[in-house]
């Protein structure tokens, strides 16, 4: 090898050097993006946010437009990593960037009764602060159990298929469903299953197998009608089942946990109110972190 | 002790890195400083012994830092390839100690070829060639590290580590042949 060429050589390695760490720099966020949330008081709040690969901060605080703050449950205690992609609040990584969360507790958001839109002011360990549109965190009250729906099964799979089944006890009329969210459905599809409820799809041949296979199923073959074209009241009789399916969409990138509420009688006359927790716990590909950074980024 | 001794010993310090908490002991540059006495000790006019003087004499100013500063964070991880300040220094620290070793292998084929040992020549010229391009394409390479996904870049991180240290091992072997043509030549 020359002089000449070991030198070239070199002044290409420099451009390599050069070309990447700008790179690099032009992906570097200036603040971490938070999700818009949809918490309607259901489980625990987990606030999601995007940062830098490099950065070991965490949420400390959140202050809610009416004035309420919580601290954030923490994870650290007693947990030291030198390297901040492998934290215990990551909830997924890409080259660049980490998906972390923070988790509130419901019983002092209840005691609170936060009550939150729009803009909050978020604190971190390391002293700074930011403000940013997280979505809407809302309170509720605890609610006693009615004893009509026994939990038959629920399961939820990582292509965002996920689904709830209960039992009724007893012959119940539903009269209505009410989601305190609905535009997140514009993100989750939603398919009701009652006996019925049509016939498409698996019929309710019970025993496990049937729900594994409906995880991989093509949504249009997913037993249920979509909640749009559902005729209330739906009429059960006692021992049916019902069942929720949800499909997330691929470029779904919200953060929800919330119930949806159906109502109805029973058959002597008794309302009742039953939820059905809707939750994601997001983990992103680098594509929807892409997607996430080009929608919220810099507002 | 022979030249070609001293700068076999020389670059195996700088090859070995002993740490007392953050202060490297058996430092870098008084392993520079080794080379550079030994290079200093040797007749002027080999080809390329004046750029590679200069270069341990550079290296063995600009290493004094490093001895006091710890190793970046990535290599105690194994898996991160950071880039901080830090990470970059130590890089470019590895390409200019890949200039010292282009000018070496030039005094050493030089030296041989003045002594008439063609074998060893050969065998100098072979290894150059795959050392120095080897160098080249890892440094080239490495900063990608930043913008690939990781599943790749470790891996590949760890293929091109192992190739570059079995060259600096077999670097280190050919300055003991050296060191031994040397001692041949001074006993006749």
């Amino acid at each position: 090898m020359k002089g000449k060429t070991f030198l070239i050589s070199l002044l290409i390695i420099a451009i390599s050097w050069g070309g990447n760490l700008w790179f690099y720099q032009s992906k570097q966020l200036e603040e971490p993006i938070f999700l818009e949330h949809y918490y309607g008081g259901a489980g625990v709040f987990e606030l999601y946010y995007l940062t830098n690969r490099e950065d070991s901060s965490h949420v400390m605080s959140v202050e809610f437009s009416d004035g309420t703050t919580l601290h954030a449950k923490s994870d650290y205690y007693g947990f030291h990593s030198e390297s901040p992609a492998y934290g215990p609040d990551v909830q997924s990584r890409s080259t660049h960037y980490l998906l972390k969360k923070a988790g509130f507790d419901e019983q002092q958001m209840r005691e609170l009764e936060v009550d939150h839109e729009g803009e909050a002011t978020i604190h971190f360990n390391d002293g700074k602060t930011v403000t940013a549109d997280i979505g809407t965190v809302e309170f509720s009250k605890l609610r006693e159990g009615n004893g009509l729906f026994r939990q038959q099964s629920s399961s939820s799979s990582s292509n965002g298929r996920s689904f709830r089944s209960y039992t009724v006890k007893e012959d119940v009329k539903i009269e209505s469903m009410s989601s305190p969210f609905p535009e997140v459905q514009d993100d989750v599809k939603m398919k009701l299953y009652t006996p019925s409820i049509g016939t498409t799809g698996t019929p309710d041949g019970g025993g496990p197998r049937t729900y594994t296979k409906e995880m991989d199923e093509e949504w249009s073959r997913v037993a249920g009608a979509p909640l749009e074209k559902i005729d209330f009241p739906i009429e059960m009789k006692q021992g049916d089942r019902i069942r929720l399916t949800m499909q997330e969409k691929p470029d779904a990138i919200r953060a929800y946990s919330y119930e949806i509420d159906l109502t109805g009688t029973t058959k002597n006359g008794t309302p009742f109110t039953q939820p059905f927790l809707v939750s994601n716990h997001p983990q992103f590909t680098p594509e929807q972190m892409e997607l996430l950074i080009e929608r919220r980024g810099s507002q | 002790m022979n030249s070609f001794h001293r700068i076999f010993g020389g670059l195996l310090l700088v090859l070995l890195d002993i740490h007392l908490g953050q202060i490297e002991i058996l430092a870098d540059f008084i392993g520079y400083l080794l080379v550079l006495s030994a290079l200093n000790s040797m007749d002027g006019n080999w080809k390329g012994m004046k750029g590679a003087r200069a270069t341990a004499l550079t290296l063995s100013v600009l290493t004094i830092p490093q001895a006091f500063l710890g190793q970046p964070a990535g290599t105690n991880e194994g898996v991160n390839i950071g880039f901080d300040p830090l990470t970059i220094y130590h890089q470019a620290l590895g390409l200019i100690k890949l200039v010292l070793i282009f000018y070496l292998f030039y005094v050493f084929m030089d030296w041989a070829k003045k002594k008439g040992e063609e074998e060893l020549e050969r065998r100098t010229h072979k290894l150059f060639r795959g050392y120095v391009t080897a160098h080249l394409f890892y440094y080239a390479l490495l900063p990608f590290s930043m913008n690939l996904p990781e599943s790749t870049v470790i891996p590949l991180f760890i293929v091109g580590l192992a190739v570059v240290m079995i060259l600096e091992i077999m670097f280190l072997i050919l300055i003991r042949a050296f060191h031994k043509e040397q001692n041949r030549i001074e006993i006749y």
